[in-house]
Parts: structure tokens; sequence; C-alpha cells
């Protein structure tokens, strides 16, 4: 009786073993690989649409989102660089089941002070580092306005005046770039005017201009083309008409970095925080460009993305 | 000293094992042993043709993105012959080129090209379409296209894709393109002169015969010139924004055909293919988690398969094993059964050759020794039976004394008649005690025997007890033991009758139940009680009065040492009643057969 026992084991053994071998070679290999990861979805809140740098940081969000399993959907403001409208967007989006958000900050302050307290999405920021968000992407605006101010000082003695134009007093990114630059210049014996719009009669009445931020340098830019004595502009952040204007000698210098890298990073952090993992700043490196270098090798691979 | 320790608990636990356990575990050793041998052989095998497979598999992809390659060149390279040879080689350029046939040939191939331009030896333009206004402050005689194209005049140059930046663009726009330049002979105004034709293939028509390529999940294909710059990769931009990084540089030294490297941890498998004349190669890149079956699957199958062989093993060398060892366990549980005495078993004889031969010694060595131990209990029998029979055929000395005392009295008395039939009893006493020497006489001479015996001791005690014999059944033609009736008759008249007056009744009846042959001596004299009757056949009884009992053991074991176990003598007893003794002998009709005997063997 004992005997018969046992062989029946032996037979429930082998023929459980044989089942095992047949699932093994017969099984998709899907069950037998980790799964995907969870997609994610992620909410991309611009202050300003259509500008042709914001097209190639959507070349690389997208890019970063086909690598990583994740969904975005891009939003726009109804008035650009509202704040407070961009606040209550991020607010619904968090109703939505929204896993993260990517922001580039029409009012940093205001977004701030929301996030100290609100923590129902994780925010990765473009452009402005907020203290209180998850993390940022973009170049350091310190090094940005101090490459600025090292081009005009090397291109001009200190008794000339420049303007810098603070377009977006809202956006810390911007800010600081125009602190740094300020900080430098004024070291340097130059005392630089700060204003909040750029004009042709002020144009006229300077030395050079320098902007912070690409759709401030391209109106500066075109400005200048249309001046029988231009000024020198300065500017920072790729885009098209800047790109333009920097190979025909219309802008002097342009401080440029990645936008492919910086949508790319900035979703890849957001999906990051999305599934509970780390997510940390990402600081780009910034190329200052001169007129005439756009087609040096390196600088055209940052100047015109490959694929448009 | 470890090693030793477990060479010793082996070794002990190897001597306490079966068998059986010794060939099943043999067995299933050797045959994992195997088994992980072939199933790492098959395994390194599969991995090996898997990976033939592949290479195989991205070979072809890429000789086809090398057709599509090819033929796209091949065409950009037949544009600028037609140019050069149907609109420049016999044109006299004084008057500037022809640019609506320029232009015709454009239009015919815009899907993929972005200009086509010619310059003279200084870099200056002939012609051009569809874009014909230079940029300021651009000049191509200082650009690579330029210079390559007069420094080896013989060959089309193709260069690494970039910005075109020759022409203004009327809407702001850029491309990327793949200058193709050679070198080409300009006649202006009878002379001839070098210049440089220049057609910007446009980089997306590389894109898009390099982008629908499958080399499974993970694989990718890219495209390097001689330099190992890139080409075409599907994530340029990422390459470009500093995001990802490609072996491209290592790739360019690789010669055609497959190729294993590891870049940045992951072993990749990486198959190129060299462009014709342009010097490109092709590189195909497949990681290893990409190839057909991925490593869990494999090796899990290889394990479940392994394990499923193992315990195969295991199920059928136990099987097999306990088939093979049966007639062995079989044989040394007979000879085990043997040597705890008892019943001799029965040996089989099954099984292989070797187990049936040895069987078969078994069985012979038991056969043999059975006889011989037959012959031995046999012999041992025999010398009793003599013994005992030698001790019965002795006359009691006191027997004969007191016989012939009492014919000298009968004679002396003058009772002449019971002297002579005293005398004559006597006589016909021994000559049946004789016998011849027969140890099997007739019942008749045996019965005869007691008549005798009884006719003495009627004289000698005066007839103080009837004596008769009561036959139920013909004696003639049945044979028994010799003188197995008259130790009982003695018993009967020593204990039975010696006290008794003149009413002493003896009866010897004899009958025959079937094969049983039984003879009572029944007597009604003093009986015995319950604790001598069992103590008749003892033979450590202590002796008591005339008579020890030795003639009633003597004649129990003649009988059963003659006929066996079965027979003997039973006793039946009551004090103050009498007694009777039962003699149970086989029924013999003949002097040399000796039936209890046989069956007893």
């Amino acid at each position: 009786m004992k005997r018969t026992g046992y062989q029946l084991w032996q037979m429930i053994v082998l023929i459980l073993l044989a089942a095992a071998m047949v699932v093994s070679l017969a099984a998709p290999e899907s069950l037998l690989t980790p799964p995907a990861p969870r997609r994610v979805e992620i909410s991309i809140l611009m202050r300003q649409s259509g500008t042709s740098a914001w097209s190639v940081v959507r070349q690389g969000m997208e890019q970063a989102a086909e690598d990583l399993n994740a969904e975005l959907r891009f939003l726009a403001l109804e008035e650009e660089n509202n704040g407070e409208e961009q606040i209550q967007l991020l607010r619904s989006q968090a109703q939505m089941d929204v896993d993260a958000a990517v922001v580039v900050p029409a009012d940093c302050q205001g977004l701030d002070e929301l996030l100290s307290q609100w923590k129902e999405l994780p925010v990765i920021t473009l452009e402005s580092p907020l203290e209180n968000a998850q993390a940022f992407v973009g170049p350091s605006n310190e090094e940005v306005g101090t490459l600025l101010a090292g081009q005009v000082i090397e291109d001009c003695s200190p008794g000339k005046k420049f303007l810098l134009v603070e377009s977006h007093p809202g956006c810390q990114g911007p800010s600081r770039r125009l602190e740094s630059t300020r900080e430098a210049l004024e070291q340097a014996g130059f005392a630089p005017e700060v204003c909040s719009e750029i004009t042709a009669s002020q144009m006229e009445q300077a030395d050079g201009v320098i902007c912070f931020e690409p759709a401030t340098l391209e109106r500066a830019a075109v400005l200048a083309s249309q001046m029988e004595d231009p000024p020198l502009v300065y500017g920072a952040g790729v885009s098209d008409r800047s790109v333009a204007q920097l190979e025909v000698g219309g802008i002097k210098a342009l401080a440029a970095w990645s936008d492919y890298a910086s949508g790319y990073l900035a979703v890849t952090q957001a999906v990051a925080a999305a599934r509970d993992q780390s997510a940390e700043d990402k600081i780009l490196p910034v190329t200052l460009v001169q007129e005439g270098e756009t087609y040096d090798q390196n600088h055209e691979k940052l100047l015109y993305p490959v694929f448009q | 000293m470890l090693l030793r320790a477990l060479v010793g608990k082996f070794t002990r636990s190897y001597e306490k094992m079966s068998i059986q356990r010794v060939i099943s575990l043999t067995f299933t050793a050797v045959a994992v042993v195997g088994v992980l041998f072939i199933g790492l052989s098959l395994t390194l095998r599969y991995s090996t043709v898997n990976e033939k497979v592949q290479a195989q598999a991205s070979q072809q992809v890429l000789n086809q993105v090398n057709l599509s390659l090819d033929s796209y060149l091949r065409r950009m390279m037949r544009i600028s012959d037609t140019v050069y040879y149907r609109l420049l080689k016999n044109e006299d350029l004084t008057d500037g080129l022809s640019e609506e046939k320029l232009a015709l040939l454009y239009e015919e191939n815009r899907d993929s090209m972005v200009s086509i331009a010619v310059f003279d030896s200084r870099g200056a333009l002939v012609g051009a379409t569809p874009l014909a206004i230079m940029k300021e402050g651009v000049n191509p005689s200082e650009q690579s296209w330029f210079t390559a194209a007069l420094a080896q005049i013989e060959n089309i140059h193709f260069s690494t894709p970039h910005v075109q930046n020759l022409f203004q663009s009327t809407d702001g726009s850029y491309h990327w393109v793949i200058s193709l330049s050679r070198q080409v002979e300009l006649t202006r105004g009878g002379a001839s002169e070098s210049g440089v034709l220049l057609v910007d293939m446009s980089f997306s028509g590389v894109e898009q015969i390099c982008r629908s390529t499958d080399l499974g999940t993970d694989g990718y294909l890219y495209v390097v010139d001689a330099d190992g710059e890139l080409i075409y990769h599907p994530r340029q931009q990422l390459l470009y924004a500093g995001l990802l990084q490609e072996n491209n540089k290592a790739a360019a030294q690789l010669s055609d055909g497959t190729h294993w490297e590891t870049f940045q941890g992951t072993r990749r498998q990486v198959t190129v293919k060299t462009v014709g004349y342009t010097g490109w190669k092709l590189v195909g890149v497949v990681p290893v988690q990409g190839l057909a079956m991925s490593t869990a699957q494999l090796m899990l199958f290889v394990v479940s398969v392994l394990l499923f062989s193992i315990f195969l093993m295991i199920f059928v060398n136990g099987r097999l094993s306990a088939h093979i060892t049966q007639p062995i366990r079989q044989l040394e549980q007979a000879v085990r059964q043997t040597g705890r005495g008892g019943e001799m078993p029965q040996v089989p004889e099954a099984g292989c050759y070797e187990v049936q031969q040895l069987g078969h010694s078994i069985r012979s060595m038991v056969s043999t020794m059975r006889h011989l131990m037959n012959d031995v209990i046999q012999q041992e029998e025999d010398k009793r039976r003599s013994e005992l029979e030698v001790l019965q055929s002795q006359i009691n000395p006191h027997f004969l004394y007191n016989t012939l005392d009492s014919v000298i009295w009968l004679t002396e008395s003058g009772r002449y008649e019971d002297s002579i039939r005293m005398v004559t009893a006597l006589g016909r006493l021994f000559r049946i005690s004789l016998s011849r020497g027969k140890r099997v006489i007739s019942l008749e001479s045996e019965l005869n025997h007691a008549g005798y015996y009884m006719t003495i001791q009627q004289i000698r005690y005066k007839n103080k007890f009837a004596f008769n014999i009561q036959k139920d059944t013909p004696v003639e033609g049945l044979y028994c033991l010799k003188l197995i009736i008259q130790p009982l008759l003695e018993n009967a008249i020593y204990h039975g009758m010696a006290a008794e007056d003149d009413d002493g009744q003896i009866t010897v009846r004899v009958w025959r139940e079937g094969e049983d042959l039984y003879i009572d001596v029944e007597d009604n004299g003093l009986g015995m009680t319950p604790e001598v009757l069992a103590s008749l056949l003892d033979e450590n009884r202590p002796a008591q009065g005339k008579g020890s009992g030795i003639g009633v053991q003597n004649v129990h074991r003649r009988i059963q040492l003659t006929y066996g176990n079965q027979y003997g003598l039973e006793f039946y007893s009551e004090p103050d009643e009498g007694t009777t003794v039962r003699i149970h002998l086989p029924v013999v009709t003949s002097p040399e057969e000796n039936p209890g005997k046989e069956e007893a063997r």
C-alpha cells in the first residue's frame, strides 16, 4: 500500500514536470519577462506656445514618451504667460488622473507657493527652477547670464549703453539670467539698464541689447534688422528666426543649449517621479555661438535639429 | 580530513545499501551527468544557432538596405552624370548654364534632392536650381565637398550630413543634406576649365531607406562613413544632444560580417555591411536580449527539461533496477531463510543469465544439503531405532528366571501339562522375538507373540487374570513392527493386575479405520491419575516400582521413528477403572512397505 502511494506520487511529480516543460516552451515570452513599466500620463503646461523653440522641446518630449511608455498631454494657456490660469490648469490635471506634470512656469512665485503645500502631482519645471518642484531641467541660468556678459565685455568697452530686456518678470529663469548679466557687466564697469519691453526707439538709443528668452530675442533681432545703425543684439535660447539672424549678423552672439535635450530630460524626470522614483535636476551645458559660427560642426547639430 | 570523513561516510552508506539502490543510484548518477552534458551542449548549440540565425537575418536586412541605399546613391550619381554629360560636357557656358534643363532634371527628382549647383574652380556659382541666390559671405571653395572634388577628380564624393548653407532660403527653412560632389570640365569661350558639380541629396531620403528596417524589438541600424562619422542613426538627435552614445568609431573599423561587442555594459551582436563606392558602413545592432528566444525563457525551458529528464531517470531506473534485482533479492531471501533453518524454501531460478546460474547453483547446493541432512537424520533415526530394537529384543533376565523357576516348580509338583505348555510358549516366544532379524513381522505373529507371553504369565500368576485377543478386522496380510504389544502387556500385568484378585481382565483388540490400524491393550486394573498418564512418555520420568516405563517409551519411539510422528501410543485411563493403551499404526500390507514415514518425509 505504502509502495503504491509512493509510485503514485512519483507519477504525479513526473506529470507535473512534463507539464512544466511544455508550458515553458509554449508560454509566450511576455509571461517570462518582467512586465513593461506602467504607462503614465504626463501633462505639459507651457507659458507660451507656437514658437519654433517649443517645437524642438516637444520633439524631445515625444521621443522620451515613446521610450518610457508615457502619454503626453500638451496644454496651452488661453492667455500666454497667465500664471493664475496655469495654476488652475495644473490643479485640474491632478483630478484627471495625470501622474506628473512638466511646467514652464509663467508665475514662478505663485507656482512655488502652490507647490509648497500642494503635493498631489509631481511637477518638473523647465526654464525656471522652483524650490518646491520635484526637479528642474534646463541650463544654468547664472551661467547663461555670465556667458552673455562675458561676450559683451569682450566685444564692447564699458562706456557703451546696454539694455537688459526683462519681458517676463514673473519668470525666474530669465530673471536670473538677467541678474547674472547685470552683475557681471556692472563689475566690468558697464551701466546696463533694465527695460520690460523693447521698442525701436529704445534700441536706437542703445549700443547693445541683451534678451534672455527666445521670443524677446526674435523681436529685438527683427527691430535691429530694420534699423540703419542697429545696436548689437545678444540673447539666450534657440529659435529658427534667432538662428537665422545669428547667421546673418542680426544677432551678435547667442547662448544656446539643446531644447531637444531639455524636453527629453524633462519627461524622463517626470516619468521617474510618476513611478515613485527619484527625480533630479538636470543642468544642460550652454554654448555661446557667435555670428557666422552657426555652421560649425558642433554648433550645427545644436542649432539645426535633424528631424523637423 | 574532511574528504576522508566523507569517503568513510559514503563507504558505510554504500555497504548498507541494497543492490537495487546501488544500481538505481549509479544509473541515475550516470544518466544525470549525461543529461546535463547533453542539455548544456544542446543549449550552447541552440544559442549558437540562434545567434547565427539572427546574424543571417541581420545580414539579410542589411543587404536589403544596402541595395536600396546603393540604388538611391546610384540614382544620384546618374543625375550627376546626366548633368555633367548632357548639360555641361559639350556646352559652352559663356552665356551661362541652361537652368531650364537643370530645373527639369531637379523637378523629376525633387523628392530626393534639395539642389543641383555648378561652381567654377574658384567657387563662383555657374548655375543652380532651385535656389539660385547664394548667401552673402559664403565661399564654396573652402567647403570640404568642394576641396575633395578637386583633390580627387576621378571620384565622386559623398559628404556626411550637414545643413546646406549655400543658398538663401525664401521661407527661412534649412535643409540637412548629404552632398554629392565631383569635378567637372567646364567650357567657356572655347576654353576648358575645372569646376565642381554639387548635388545636395535630401537627408530624409537616406533616413527613409534606413528607418524602415526591422532588426527585432531592440535592434536597429545606423550608418557611418569610413571615419566613423554618423550618417544616419534612428536616435540621431539624442546623439547630437549628448544624451546618448554610440560605438560608431569602433564600428567603422570592423570588417563586413558579424561581430560581438560590449558597449555600455550591453552585449550586442553587430553586423556590418559596406556600401559600395561610398565606403559607408551599414551597422546592424541587436542586443543579446533581443535575440529570438529570451535568455529567461531558454533557461526556464532547459531547467524544465533537465528536471523532467532527471526525475524520469530516477523513476525509470528505480523500476528497472527493481526488476533486475528482484531475482537476486528472492535468492537472498531464500538463502537467508535457509540459514534460519526450518522448511527449506523454493530457490527461484529467474532473471538474467548470471542470476539464473547463481540460483541454479544455490538450488543444487540446497538440494545436496537437504539430501545430506536427510541422510544424517535417517542415519540418526536408524541408529536410534536399532538401539531401541536391540534394547527391546533383550529378554528380561527376571522374566526368563521366573519362567524357568515356574517350569521347575510345575515339574516338581507334577503338573507336567502346564510345564510343557509353558516351555512351549517360551520357545515360540523366543522364535517370534528373533524372527530371523526382521523388524517388521505379520500382525498375526505379533498377536501370537502376545498370546505366548500372556500364556506364560497366566501360568505364573495362577490365572489371576483373563486374557483374550479380539480381532475386529481380519489381520491376514497385515504387518507391523515386532514386539510392540508385549511391553504394553507387561505394563498392564505389573501395574494393573498385580494387586488384583482373580477377576483381572486384559484384552487386546485390533481394528482398522481406513488406512489406520489400531491395537488397544485394555486392562481393568488400578488405572492412573492424569498426572501419571501425562508423564508416561516423558523420558526424564523417574522410575516407579517394577519397570521404569522404558518399554512403553521404547515402543512409542520405535513406532514414530519407523512411521512418523503422527503414529505412536495413546493412553486412556481412569483411576480404579482401568487403562487402555492404543497403538496407532498405518495399515501395512508388505514387510518392506513404510507408508507413514514416506508421508512424513
